[in-house]
């Protein structure tokens, strides 16, 4: 449509363009921070080492400046009881890349940043320089075996690592491009797949992962049936009058209620309710310690069920509203049953726009935290709600969230700073999911909205 | 379900039909269930909020126990009831006598000061006997020491307090002479106090309440045995009773005409509070006992002609009735939840009463209006749970509402311009395909979890702000005025090469030049910022307006929950406008209108009610919101309007303190009160969004609109 | 290390651990607790702990209503904790004492102030005055910086009301007074600390074990007037003044010995290798006696001869 020049109207135009461009950007920028911190985490950087002007020696990641001064992740909390320098521009003298140096994560004291001296075999050996560094890299790809490292840092001052606490190990100056790619790739994969440690500030998040899909497939199974059983009510089999269109209004406000509201409702009637009174019939032997009457899997996904309800609820009722009056009327008048109806020209007609909803659902649930600090998030559980033991499927057992464990990372961590770039990561983790999933949601509707315009037309 | 066969046969018609209405039937049920399950929210919040109104009741036992004989001149009454001390000494139960206390002098006064310190007895020899307890808080009577209190004349009333590493104990001999005594694990000292009282009272601190007649005297006592007056004041009538409550910073006054009044120490505890306040009077007879219960700032009130009241310090009188017939008590007891209150009277009957007012402390005028508390000159709105058990709660629910109304209304002056720009934008000035792209990406933006954004705003921006805040506000001016220009620039440019550039939509093409000009604003700004405002725009804020800035505040609010909000109102206002029929908008053209004042004039006021209804689920959006809130605003529960000071909104707080409330408790209720606030709220303001937009779709369908 | 490779298969062989154990309750104690967690699955690799750390006052609450039997606090139980506890067990908690730590005071590394005195740090953070009566301080100024300090607003940074540090910080260093409206409650110790570390003008308050580049501890000056920091020995000899005891309560009934998940789980946190997850977070393990006391109190075998065989 090309727009009449005329005067004054241009400025509304890019104004309200601008709103657009801001709204976008704000996003944009967003994701963009979000996404490339994250990704950097995992990013082996140089290991720079700094002779300063009185002679000391810092080895270290060059992380963030100000003012004249530069901050330089140094490692070694155990032998320098922190893991920050700060180091003034001006005294610093010399700034080299020793290719020996190298970077281990230890599974108690975190990361070391060092050089490698010696090695211990588990016959006894005790191999020196590059023998030692071979036999290294052989046992970090799991071919050999090895004890102890002695490891110095760049002062001198000596360390012994068992082999059995470092988690990973690597010599990030004499990397290439493509070495650096493929040990980022494997420290996604690392991040993706363990479990956390080091008091959660190491490691990965394997189980709030899993926590988060367990919790999420639980609740659309819950969410699934009901929400359709209820559209269908309201949309099929109720009375069309006053009453059911004030409980659709009512049902739709619902979606408006605010999230925290339903996690207040879940921790008073699921939580001390309903599972006080589960505990008490049926678990009474372990009390006091605590079956159902705590927060949990189940009751977390209860929660968000009652939460997605109106989500699913809406985006049902809008598919049924779609389908043509014709064809209802035309399978009745082919002597169909009501029933029949529903189950044979209807509801498959509605399923793209349930599936749409149950998606959406499921992606508010992904994203929702507030409701679950109340109904049985957990800071650290590290096993996965499933396992070979009866009855396979834990519902009691509290489980990891990747919304919550980035809050906790944020907020509780023992190291703000040192866990940002994790914090980060897992960012980009939760919107990778939720982008997904309603991608999936959009892509559907489109393609629904085209099969029922078609259906229209002919 | 069965599956019916696919070609179902004449005879199968009634198996048909059954099963049809079976399905009906369990469609209804679920369907019906669900729905109820569903508003079943606000019933079980109405449910749980409801007792915190009930009325406090006090239950004086029909039946007191018989009058015992051996329970005549009983001093001290255990707290289940059972045992007592005679004033010889005796401590006896309902079999007899169980053990003696040998001791020469009668037993003329006693003080508790709950199971952690000891039972002081005060003798008619001018001696005090400390019976020790252990540490289950069970008296040790056979350990029972004895100081000196007074030389000539016996102890005629005791009060005792804990204090610093020990205990306070202060006394009055029959000829109204005070003296104290402070323990403080190593040593005792007698502090002697020249003043004369009819009654005395110990607050915390060693802050020594005393009256004679209408004067009301406070002293300091200091553990090194030292002691000074601090105040003098005047009462309306003569004092009868006196008692510090729960705290000791709340000092009753019982007076001869049936008045009750509340004296609070100063801030600076070296004297009271400005004015002494007034309580619901429980008739006109002299008030004879006042009996302050652990737990809470609650306490009995008793008069001479039996009439016996239940207050609260900041909630006033909550309950009042007649005592039972007896004669006054001579021993009280209290149990430690303080919900049993039983005396012995003079005739040795056992009065037991039950009191339950759990909370107490919560009407409408604490929730409400603003209060003056302990440790406070003013009257103020505050809301600070307590956490050490001894302090004053603060339950005024004013800040927090404030601050979900602060946050919502800087979310919603953020989100609104732009959320109804864009919806104008794409409405009026994009083709249906550029629309079509735009949508999900908006859409998209409506997914992203609460908590990114918050955890970004929060640990990322805020800081920034922090440090640039003279660019941040750089970039509300440079915006606007920038898009504008790159409007007149692009139409300077496209008459001449019009047929060289790429047609694209005014909205897409902004991005590119205004995020280089929040770059060159946010660079910019320092120069600006030392230019104008000395270098330092917070420092001058602070001399010129004296407005403070802190780091966690209303403006990264309203910018990360405005982000959070921006895509729901615009969906909802871009329908609104799109819905306008069509031939509205042509007419308007078509007379000659330019596309300004089609908007203005035409399409923005039939989409009004819609875009009323945008904003209104916008705001119910925003005040709901509750991971953004706690992980950018600092909690604080501020009741300023300041764009730079921080808040504390109703879901954030529920986030945090909900765990902690003990389930039941007053704090408990209180913030499910904030959850059915917000229900309410939300639920109230989207059933107006939603009628609002019903009708404006019947509307639309009058004027031959297909929305 | 040595130790636990030497108990495992004595453990495994004796007893076969398995289950859950939750606890709910401190964030303080949070790092603790997931670490402990991470060593005892290590130790009995059926066992597994769940922790819930979102402040010490979700503790009393959980183990009176029976929701944990395991509850990390910062501080000591309020009475009336206690008291509704002995209402609905029927028996008083055990608070089992298991590390040190000191409430830290941090400012922004570039901010000049070495130490504060208690009546500072109540008219900094305080509305009210039980402890003493300084004037209110809202300028650096006022703790005698100078320079374009001296003009400088004070930002004051805190936990939240369910955190134990806030309970003790308000009972310790403001006599049970009210906080001032205008601290910011942030639900973290590191939060906080962070929240410091980007604002120059900042001062807040949280346990021992949450320093980062951005912030500096501030020594606090004792009765004499000399300053102290929150170092071990000053920590452990109470020199500093505002040092607690971290507890984890139990619930066990008088008489009742530990159930075998708890006991596995006390040995390990009063063990000389739980204990150096102490140390290695940032807090300060408790001295050997107090460890002894502790174990006694929960009839744990002694340690003296493991100390013996662990101290190579």
């Amino acid at each position: 449509m090309r727009i009449p020049r005329v005067g004054g109207d241009g400025v509304w135009r890019w104004l309200s363009g601008a709103c657009v461009a801001l709204s976008l950007l704000a996003v944009v920028a967003l994701l963009v921070l979000v996404v490339t911190r994250g990704l950097a985490h995992f990013w082996p950087a140089d290991i720079e080492q700094l002779t300063l002007d009185d002679g000391q020696r810092i080895a270290g990641i060059a992380r963030g400046s100000e003012a004249g001064e530069q901050r330089y992740f140094t490692a070694n909390r155990d032998l320098d009881g922190e893991v920050w320098r700060w180091v003034e521009t001006q005294a610093i003298e010399r700034r080299e890349t020793p290719p020996e140096l190298l970077y281990a994560e230890r599974r108690d004291w975190g990361p070391f940043i060092g050089r490698l001296t010696a090695l211990e075999t588990p016959a006894g050996e005790r191999l020196q320089g590059a023998e030692a560094e071979r036999r290294l890299r052989r046992a970090l790809a799991g071919d050999a075996e090895v004890t102890t490292l002695h490891v110095r840092n760049v002062e001198g001052r000596a360390l012994e690592v068992e082999f059995a606490q470092v988690a990973s190990l690597s010599w990030p100056n004499r990397m290439d491009i493509g070495d650096k790619l493929a040990a980022w790739g494997h420290g996604v994969w690392r991040f993706l797949s363990e479990a956390p440690s080091d008091g959660n500030t190491g490691g990965g998040v394997w189980p709030a992962i899993f926590g988060t899909l367990l919790m999420v497939i639980l609740m659309s199974l819950v969410v699934t049936p009901f929400g359709v059983l209820a559209a269908l009510y309201l949309n099929e089999v109720a009375r069309q009058g006053p009453l059911t269109r004030l409980v659709r209004i009512a049902v739709r406000n619902l979606a408006g209620v605010p999230s925290i509201v339903y996690g207040v409702f879940g921790l008073g009637v699921f939580v001390y309710g309903l599972g006080g009174h589960l505990d008490s019939w049926f678990f009474a032997e372990r009390l006091p310690s605590p079956t159902f009457g705590t927060g949990g899997l189940l009751w977390a996904s209860l929660t968000l069920a009652l939460l997605t309800l109106p989500v699913v609820i809406v985006a049902t009722e809008e598919g049924l509203a779609r389908v043509p009056v014709a064809l209802r009327e035309g399978s009745l008048a082919l002597g169909a049953t009501r029933f029949e109806t529903l189950r044979r020209v209807v509801v498959p007609m509605a399923l793209p726009s349930m599936l749409t909803g149950v998606i959406l659902a499921v992606a508010r649930a992904a994203g929702e935290v507030a409701p679950l600090m109340l109904v049985g998030v957990a800071k650290l559980a590290p096993e996965i709600p499933v396992d070979g033991e009866f009855p396979y499927l834990h519902l009691d057992s509290k489980f990891m969230h990747l919304g919550y464990h980035l809050f906790d990372l944020g907020f509780a961590s023992r190291d703000a700073e040192a866990a940002m770039p994790l914090v980060f990561a897992t960012a980009t983790l939760l919107v990778v999911v939720i982008v997904v999933l309603n991608l999936t949601a959009i892509i559907l509707r489109h393609h629904l909205r085209a099969r029922h315009r078609a259906l229209e037309h002919s | 379900m069965t599956e019916p066969s696919t070609a179902p046969p004449r005879s199968n018609r009634r198996l048909r039909q059954r099963l049809d209405r079976l399905a009906t039937g369990v469609i209804a049920a679920s369907g019906i269930g669900v729905v109820v399950a569903v508003l079943a929210i606000g019933v079980y919040l109405m449910l749980a909020v409801l007792p915190l109104f009930d009325d406090a009741e006090v239950n004086v036992d029909a039946a007191p126990s018989a009058a015992d004989e051996g329970a005549i001149h009983a001093v001290w009454l255990a707290e289940d009831g059972r045992r007592w001390l005679t004033r010889d000494g005796q401590l006896r139960d309902a079999e007899g006598e169980v053990a003696t206390l040998a001791t020469s002098a009668t037993i003329a006064a006693v003080a508790e000061a709950g199971d952690r310190q000891p039972l002081a007895l005060g003798l008619s020899n001018g001696e005090v006997r400390l019976v020790p307890r252990d540490d289950r808080g069970r008296l040790r009577w056979a350990q029972a020491s004895t100081m000196r209190l007074f030389e000539a004349r016996g102890v005629a009333a005791l009060t005792l307090r804990h204090a610093a590493q020990g205990w306070v104990l202060a006394g009055r001999d029959s000829q109204g002479e005070v003296a104290a005594l402070w323990h403080t694990g190593e040593a005792t000292r007698r502090i002697a106090v020249p003043e004369t009282a009819e009654h005395i009272a110990l607050g915390h601190a060693g802050r020594l309440a005393m009256t004679q007649g209408t004067q009301l005297t406070l002293w300091e006592l200091s553990p090194d045995g030292g002691g000074k007056a601090l105040a003098r004041t005047d009462t309306q009538a003569p004092t009868t009773a006196l008692s510090f409550l729960q705290g000791g910073r709340t000092l009753i006054v019982g007076d001869a005409g049936g008045g009750l009044h509340r004296w609070r120490l100063s801030p600076d505890d070296a004297g009271w509070q400005a004015a002494e306040t007034s309580y619901t009077a429980l008739g006109d007879s002299a008030i004879r006992r006042l009996i302050a219960l652990p737990r809470q700032r609650l306490w009995l009130a008793l008069d001479d002609s039996g009439r016996l009241g239940l207050y609260q310090s900041l909630s006033g009188q909550r309950w009042q009735g007649q005592a039972p017939e007896t004669t006054p008590p001579t021993a009280v007891s209290i149990n430690a939840q303080g919900t049993q209150v039983m005396w012995l009277d003079e005739a040795g009957t056992l009065q037991r009463l039950s009191i339950e007012a759990p909370h107490a402390a919560v009407s409408p005028a604490t929730l409400w209006m603003p209060q003056v508390y302990e440790g406070h000159s003013d009257a103020e709105w505050r809301w600070a749970a307590a956490v050490t058990g001894d302090e004053e709660p603060q339950y005024s629910l004013v800040p927090l509402a404030w601050g979900t109304l602060k946050a919502a209304a800087w979310a919603m002056v953020f989100a609104v311009p732009l959320a109804l720009g864009a919806a104008v934008h794409s409405a009026c000035y994009m083709s249906r395909r550029q629309r079509a792209r735009l949508k999900p990406a908006i859409e998209l933006m409506e997914a992203l979890p609460g908590v990114v954004i918050g955890f970004v705003a929060g640990l990322f921006v805020a800081p920034f702000v922090e440090r640039h805040l003279a660019g941040t506000l750089a970039l509300f001016v440079c915006v606007p005025l920038g898009s504008v220009a790159c409007g007149w620039l692009w139409r300077m440019l496209s008459r001449r090469w019009e047929l060289h550039l790429p047609p694209i939509s005014a909205g897409i093409g902004l991005m590119v030049p205004l995020a280089l000009l929040c770059w060159a604003a946010l660079s910019l700004s320092p120069w600006l910022e030392a230019w104008w405002f000395g270098g330092d725009l917070r420092a001058w804020m602070h001399q010129q307006w004296g407005w403070d800035y802190a780091q966690r505040n209303a403006l990264i609010v309203g910018m990360a929950m405005g982000l959070a909000i921006i895509p729901t109102l615009y969906s909802l206002a871009e329908e609104a406008l799109s819905g306008v029929p069509r031939p509205l908008a042509e007419g308007s053209l078509a007379l000659g209108a330019t596309r300004a004042q089609t908007l203005w004039r035409v399409q923005l006021p039939a989409a009004a009610p819609g875009i009323l209804s945008a904003v209104m689920i916008g705001a119910g959006r925003a005040v709901g919101e509750t991971m953004i809130v706690l992980m950018v605003t600092g909690n604080t529960p501020l009741m300023s309007p300041s764009l730079f000071e921080g808040l504390r909104s109703l879901a954030a707080n529920l986030a945090i303190e909900l765990p902690e409330a003990a389930v039941g408790g007053t704090h408990y209720r209180l913030l499910l009160l904030g959850a059915l606030l917000l229900f309410v709220f939300t639920f109230v303001v989207n059933t107006l969004a939603e009628m609002v937009r019903w009708r404006l779709k019947r509307r639309y369908r009058r004027y031959g609109g297909d929305a | 290390m040595t130790l636990g490779a030497l108990l495992l298969p004595m453990m495994a062989m004796a007893a076969p651990l398995s289950g859950t154990l939750g606890s709910v309750g401190s964030d303080t104690l949070g790092g603790l607790m997931t670490q402990w967690g991470e060593r005892l699955s290590a130790r009995h690799p059926e066992v597994r702990l769940q922790v819930q750390a979102s402040g010490s006052g979700t503790a009393p609450p959980a183990l009176a209503e029976g929701v944990t039997r395991i509850g990390a606090m910062s501080r000591p139980m309020t009475e009336a904790e206690r008291a509704d506890f002995i209402a609905r067990q029927g028996h008083p908690p055990v608070a089992v004492p298991v590390a040190l730590d000191a409430l830290t005071l941090f400012v922004h590394r570039d901010n000049p102030l070495t130490s504060l005195t208690l009546a500072q740090v109540e008219a900094l953070f305080a509305d009210t005055r039980f402890c003493d009566q300084a004037p209110a301080i809202r300028r650096w100024g006022a703790l005698g910086l100078d320079g374009d300090w001296a003009s400088r607003p004070v930002a004051r940074f805190g936990r939240n009301t369910a955190s134990g540090s806030h309970a003790l910080f308000k009972r310790e260093a403001l006599c049970g007074g009210n906080f001032r409206r205008d601290v910011n409650e942030l639900p973290g110790s590191s939060a906080v600390v962070a929240a410091v570390g980007r604002s120059r003008e900042a001062i807040g308050y949280a346990g021992l074990g949450y320093p980062t580049a951005m912030v500096k501890i501030l020594a606090l000056r004792d009765d004499q007037g000399t300053p102290r920091l929150p170092t071990h020995d000053n920590v452990v000899s109470g020199r500093y003044p505002l040092t607690r005891p971290l507890y984890i309560y139990v619930n066990l009934a008088p008489g009742e010995s530990l159930p075998p998940l708890e006991r596995a789980f006390f040995d390990l946190v009063l063990s000389p290798e739980g204990q150096a997850v102490v140390a290695r977070q940032g807090f300060v393990s408790l001295p050997e006696s107090r460890l002894a006391t502790a174990r006694r109190a929960l009839r744990l075998p002694p340690l003296a001869d493991v100390t013996q065989s662990s101290s190579n």
